[in-house]
């Protein structure tokens, strides 16, 4: 049995939709990225973002500190200061160039994660 | 014997606010001690502050005086400061009732402390932020702060994939 042969009016129709949804998903992705720049461009009018970087490494230091001294049984993590890396991405950025952050870890920790956070603790002191 | 009187000092505001104050209050901050220090006569013409507004300045004040006389962090003792800074995670009543403001006034005492060089203040400021973020999951602080989420796709797979980790350990 022969493979159907698609009618040559159906098949051109496929092709420029094919295009279509070519050109239409470029558009969304377009307008998606001018979103999000519009979102980082928001951000910056917050008073949080007024901060210099350096105050705002202290602050997340604070927490990660806060974070260590509260009883496992408050039912936190001591990783859950690590939230402060899902905020935004300047928060983020903030977060992982400041070296002092990264460099409490534990042998508990993940090999990906212990990776992670060696590359990130840079040559600040660590404190196992 | 009258005691002697102490030096009052004038400073303007980037707004054009004008205190005058005694210089034992103004010299909590390292960055005035230290212009008074370089000026050797009498100096009538006001302090410009070009980075703090009069309202930011009058809470400041109010945190100064109430702390006049204390003993200022030396140069030496710098790296134990931090030290106990870090352990000290605890704000006094008098501290915690000052820093009680809206959010704007928070970040701009912090930012007003970091110009003037105040460190005790700007260990309230950053030790209270620090204590309305602890325990909240990103999207809480996001609300807290007014921030919208920015990420990439790209970025947020590479966040989920790091909570996955912290999640295995």
């Amino acid at each position: 049995m022969s493979n159907p042969t698609p009618h040559p009016i159906l098949a051109q129709q496929f092709e420029s939709s094919e295009i279509a949804f070519i050109g239409i998903d470029k558009e969304i992705a377009a307008m998606q990225e001018t979103i999000r720049e519009l979102r980082t461009f928001r951000n910056t009018f917050t008073p949080s973002y007024r901060l210099p970087p350096e105050i705002l490494s202290r602050i997340f230091s604070l927490i990660r500190l806060f974070s260590t001294l509260v009883p496992r049984s408050h039912g936190l993590s001591s990783l859950q200061w690590v939230a402060v890396t899902s905020v935004s991405k300047h928060w983020r950025n903030v977060a992982i160039r400041s070296p002092e952050l990264w460099s409490h870890i534990s042998s508990s920790y993940p090999k990906p994660l212990l990776q992670e956070w060696l590359q990130r603790s840079k040559a600040s002191p660590l404190s196992v | 014997m009258a005691a002697p009187a102490t030096q009052q000092i004038k400073i303007r505001c980037n707004d054009e606010k004008e205190f005058t104050v005694d210089r034992d209050v103004l010299e909590r901050s390292v960055l005035i001690k230290n212009m008074l220090e370089d000026v050797t006569e009498q100096q009538d013409a006001p302090i410009p502050l070009p980075n703090v507004s009069g309202p930011v300045m009058a809470k400041v004040l109010e945190y100064c005086t109430h702390h006049r006389g204390e003993p200022l962090p030396s140069a030496d003792t710098e790296q134990s400061q931090d030290e106990t800074r870090k352990r000290t995670t605890d704000i006094s009543e008098w501290d915690q009732k000052f820093i009680t403001v809206d959010q704007e006034m928070l970040f701009e005492i912090i930012l007003a402390a970091n110009y003037l060089d105040i460190k005790s203040l700007l260990d309230v400021g950053c030790k209270t932020v620090a204590n309305m973020i602890k325990g909240k999951t990103p999207e809480e602080i996001r609300k807290l702060f007014n921030i919208v989420n920015d990420f990439t796709p790209e970025e947020e797979a590479q966040i989920k994939k790091e909570n996955e980790w912290a999640e295995d350990r």
